[in-house]
């Protein structure tokens, strides 16, 4: 069967004097193919002409509840048949919430409400989550700490009333407290390169900020006082944003709420200030950790203050282009890598870590980041543009992919809501975050790159057999590490 | 042309009481094996529309309309397992390669490509040639490295530089990423976070987006576009980034003893055949042998297309006639393999793992495939045994011994190929010097359930469990998608609601009775890792492999 159109003769026209026939068919076909190309005349995907976009996010405002002792929840109902419910717990934990004499008390408070059941409760925290069929869910960042878990909507009740019992009463168990010594930071074996225990970004992090940007240093004791003043602060119940979501009433949400958390103390003007990170100078700009693997493993990255809530939007764009860019650079071209990634802080603050990581094969190693370092430079390069498409294609994916799905089912939107309340203090920004993305240009992309992208206060780690790594060449791209080392090095 | 609904209500089954025995830690009491279960309310219904166009191409929709998103699944027949010896991996590598662009995607001159390609083409052959004739003085095992230093004849280093040059010359053409950067554009995502938006395991390759209903028709044009025009650029660059995802997951230890015991589980079937592919094969793959899979594969009659999300059939049929409609049916893929897995003849296999590692027990059963009746039986077990609160966890408790314990399946494929799967019970012990004892209390357990004594306790919560993971499905689209179309692709997707129902009314007896069936001596195979293994592992074949990759000015 065959298309139809006058782009279809024309495209016919075009490949008749070049294709070969493979002999059984009828048309043109590729060199190698026992099939005919098939001809269609289906229109370029820019001349598609979309219907309506019709995404209407909750108002987070009709959403948030404020229970009398100072705890809040958004509350966002789904349609009476949702499967289930997610209830989430955000919590201002994390090590940029720690005050002096408190390293590595954010971790471990995670770890003692995630594992052990409250105290004075009969069965154990998992019992009861096994009894419920879900687990928890934790994930950590520098400045925030949720808490989720599923549940089946006649169990919302429960894992509510659960979820408020797990952190109003924290089980501070002083025999493991006392146990505890702070782990490596990193996660071994080395494989893949997602998450915070890539063991390049933790060497990384420890040489150019150490800690709170890195983890604690492996051994770091905490004090059971260091972790019961946290969890003070941060567990205190106007600090707590709960997120509901799914087939619930906000009226039955807030009556459990009101009855789970009476009585629970407020901070009482307790909670300090979040920390901020600070960069420090780096005495090298390159770092390499011997490491038995079968690749190498590479981080290259510099530790920023602060980020202007203005450069926000086009550094969010500015990452997703230069992800791009590298990932075509070192693994579509190439073949160096099956990942080349780029990130930017998510603390409120916008401090934290610029990070490209990668890694492959050793003969892969040195090319990977001379090239990625290449492409930190073309981006940082006043003369090398970037381009509207790229501009255009980073606001589509900042907004209709990533910022829209996080608020598309009551679900999603609930966590994003709880979590966006405790690291941003509000739900304003988030809610304004389309608009901010439109307004970005090449020009504002440009000029994060110039502020944040300069290559020479990037440092490399690599993480791997540096044995290997050093003696092997790429046969077509024979960069030696040595030599890198020295140019880096020397900054 | 036929379009069918099914409503499947999948908790229809009505269950009959028996009373919950107190749970315990100290260890499992007997139940009956004849009672059945507490009654728990029914899983939530699954609605599947399907509608097959006159080519043989599939829809199956579920209408979602909690959310202005569709999540679009194009699934393909075709796998690791039907490749053939030499050339394992070659599918996954292929579908690497049709993400480069087709020939009205991903090219801002295909008339200027067409003479480039034509001659990568005569290079390859040549290359194709050249290696036949050096073969015999080739060790075979390791001519994935001849163009980094391994033997290889001047000839054969000059052909590979030129295929390499003319994919240089070919990129200066190309406009890398296309469908990719159109998806990510108009608000699409991923299922996975890997740049190209597909998987390929045993017996399958899919395409996955989800996107904003008014961008949806994106994925038909381009979909149908792959399915048919793709064009193989780029395929050197792409060989090496698919070995990186192979080296990836060989640099874990774990990987490495999770495939050692898939080999020892059916004698040489192609299922436990890692579907990445073996490294050695990599200087194997060839242009014309993945143009063989793709020509035979891929046709409309050998595709499924799941959507799941804000979208009605009669907005979908409209789009998959303008695009899929419109290609022709092809010949019916060769027939799939149906050959059953060779089984060990007699007597339990033992994997005593040299391999430094952090010590563990695999306990190990082969059972059928998706489809098999014993199958959703099969999954109460395993959400009965694992779990710190499971039947295996309370017997280690009990005994004194810490260990965390865990139940899954390896290769959930495939009874439409009368294939084989496993079911797992792995236990993570504190030493070594644990470790008989931990095999000990996972065997007793497992001697428990062949007599029927099934703990109530750790029954209802694997019930509840297994609710809510199938709830945690059909509140994510793109994960129902997947569910559905890998159901479908393997089997059937009726067989999805009919597992769940099946889970929903499983009973003690059932449990029981496969327990007693399928967990016998013979058809198990116990695998133990250490720590500190007494002998050490010496190198392995990967040593030797990069201690001989070239070294600084070769």
């Amino acid at each position: 069967m065959r298309g139809r159109g006058c782009v279809v003769v024309a495209f016919a026209a075009l490949l008749a004097g070049t294709l070969v026939s493979c002999g059984d068919s009828a048309g043109d076909t590729l060199p190698g193919r026992s099939r005919p190309i098939f001809e269609h005349g289906w229109q370029d995907p820019g001349e598609l002409a979309p219907g309506p976009a019709v995404f209407t996010p909750p108002d987070p405002a009709a959403a948030l509840f404020e229970a009398p002792s100072g705890a809040r929840a958004y509350v966002v109902p789904g349609a009476a048949s949702d499967p289930l419910v997610r209830l989430t717990t955000a919590l201002p934990l994390g090590r940029l919430h720690e005050a002096d004499g408190e390293a590595g008390a954010s971790a471990l408070l995670t770890q003692l409400l995630t594992t052990r059941g409250p105290a004075g409760a009969g069965d154990p925290l998992s019992l009861r989550l096994a009894a419920l069929g879900t687990s928890l869910s934790t994930v950590e960042t520098l400045d925030a700490t949720h808490i989720s878990l599923h549940v089946l909507p006649e169990d919302w009740q429960e894992g509510l009333e659960l979820l408020v019992e797990l952190v109003r009463n924290p089980d501070l168990d002083a025999a493991a407290i006392r146990a505890h010594r702070a782990g490596p930071g990193y996660s071994m074996p080395m494989a893949g390169i997602g998450g915070d225990g890539f063991r390049p970004k933790v060497e990384l992090e420890r040489r150019i900020g150490g800690y709170p940007l890195a983890p604690p240093d492996p051994g770091t004791t905490v004090s059971l006082a260091a972790v019961r003043a946290l969890a003070t602060r941060s567990l205190a119940a106007d600090r707590v944003v709960f997120g509901v979501g799914g087939p619930v009433s906000r009226d039955e949400v807030g009556e459990v709420l009101e009855s789970a958390t009476r009585g629970w103390a407020a901070s009482g003007g307790l909670a300090a200030e979040v920390n901020v990170v600070e960069p420090g100078e780096p005495a090298t700009g390159f770092h390499a950790v011997d490491v038995p693997s079968l690749e190498g493993w590479i981080a290259i990255g510099r530790a920023v203050g602060a980020v202007p809530e203005s450069d926000r939007a086009a550094l969010a764009a500015l990452r997703f282009i230069l992800a791009e860019r590298l990932n075509i650079a070192a693994r579509e071209i190439r073949g160096l890598a099956n990942r080349d990634d780029f990130e930017i802080p998510v603390t409120g603050s916008g401090s934290g870590l610029l990070l490209v990581r990668t890694g492959g094969r050793p003969e892969a190693v040195a090319p990977l980041i001379r090239y990625s370092l290449d492409e930190l430079a073309r981006m940082h390069d006043p003369d090398e543009p970037v381009t509207e498409a790229e501009v255009t294609r980073a606001k589509g994916w900042l907004v209709d992919a990533v910022w829209r799905r996080s608020l598309e089912l009551a679900t999603s939107a609930s966590e994003t809501f709880a979590v966006e309340q405790v690291r941003h203090g509000g739900t304003d920004r988030l809610m304004g975050w389309p608009e901010a993305v439109a307004s970005v240009t090449a020009d504002g992309v440009k000029a994060v790159a110039r502020e944040y992208l300069d290559p020479a206060a990037f440092v490399t780690v690599v993480a791997g057999p540096l044995e290997r790594i050093r003696a092997a060449r790429h046969p077509r791209w024979p960069v030696a590490l040595d030599d890198l080392e020295a140019e880096l090095s020397g900054r | 042309m036929r379009t069918l609904l099914f409503i499947v209500s999948v908790g229809t089954i009505g269950a009959l009481a028996w009373p919950t025995a107190p749970d315990s830690e100290a260890g499992p009491p007997a139940g009956p094996p004849d009672a059945a279960l507490i009654p728990q309310s029914p899983s939530p219904p699954l609605q599947v529309q399907e509608h097959v166009l006159d080519n043989g191409f599939t829809i199956l929709l579920v209408e979602d309309r909690r959310a202005p998103r569709v999540a679009a699944n194009l699934w393909v027949r075709v796998g690791s397992m039907l490749e053939t010896e030499g050339l394992h991996g070659i599918t996954h590598f292929l579908e690497h390669v049709i993400h480069q662009g087709t020939t009205t995607l991903g090219t801002r001159d295909l008339a200027a490509e067409l003479p480039i390609l034509r001659e990568i083409h005569d290079t390859e052959q040549e290359l194709i040639a050249v290696r036949n004739r050096e073969r015999n003085r080739l060790r075979e095992r390791d001519v994935f490295f001849d163009e980094l230093g391994w033997p290889t004849t001047p000839e054969m280093r000059a052909l590979r530089e030129r295929l390499y040059e003319l994919e240089d010359r070919d990129n200066e053409y190309r406009d890398f990423w296309t469908t990719y950067k159109w998806y990510m554009q108009h608000g699409g995502y991923v299922r996975h976070t890997d740049p190209v938006p597909a998987s390929t395991e045993q017996d399958y390759m899919e395409m996955n987006m989800a996107l904003p209903p008014e961008h949806m028709e994106l994925f038909f044009r381009f979909e149908a576009d792959r399915m048919v025009n793709a064009v193989l650029r780029g395929w050197e660059a792409q060989r090496f980034t698919v070995l990186e995802q192979v080296l990836g997951g060989l640099s874990r230890p774990q990987t490495r003893f999770n495939e050692a015991i898939d080999g020892v589980t059916a004698q040489s079937h192609p299922v436990y055949t890692p579907d990445g592919g073996h490294l050695p094969d990599f200087a194997n793959f060839t242009r014309a042998a993945m143009w063989r899979i793709y020509d035979d594969y891929f046709v409309p009659n050998n595709a499924t297309l799941v959507l799941v999300g804000d979208m009605t059939l009669d907005e979908a049929v409209p789009l998959a006639e303008r695009y899929f409609g419109t290609l022709p049916r092809g010949p019916e893929p060769p027939a799939a393999l149906d050959i059953e897995a060779e089984q060990v003849p007699g007597g339990s296999v033992r994997l005593d793992w040299t391999d430094p590692l952090s010590p563990q027990v695999h306990v190990r059963y082969r059972i059928p495939g998706m489809g098999h009746p014993d199958r959703p039986v099969l999954d109460v077990i395993a959400a009965v045994l694992g779990g710190t609160h499971g039947m295996a966890g309370q017997a280690l408790a009990a005994s004194g011994v810490s260990a965390a314990v865990s139940a899954d399946f390896r290769v959930i494929h495939t009874n439409r190929f009368g294939s084989p799967g496993a079911i797992n019970l792995v236990a993570h012990a504190q030493s070594d010097g644990d470790l008989a004892a931990v095999e000990r209390a996972l065997l007793d357990v497992v001697a428990d359930l062949r007599e029927g004594r099934i703990d109530a306790g750790a029954l209802e919560r694997a019930r509840k469990r297994l609710r809510v993971e199938w709830a945690e499905f059909l509140d994510n689209p793109q994960e129902l998608a997947f569910l559905i179309g890998h159901h479908h692709t393997m089997n059937h997707w009726s067989v999805l609601p009919e597992l769940i129902a099946a889970r929903d009314a499983a009973t003690v007896a059932d449990l029981q009775r496969v327990a007693a069936t399928y967990f016998v001596p013979s058809n198990r195979v116990i695998a133990t890792a250490r720590a500190e293994p007494p002998e050490g592992s010496g190198p392995s074949w990967l040593d030797f492999l990069w201690a001989e990759l070239p070294g600084d000015g070769r």
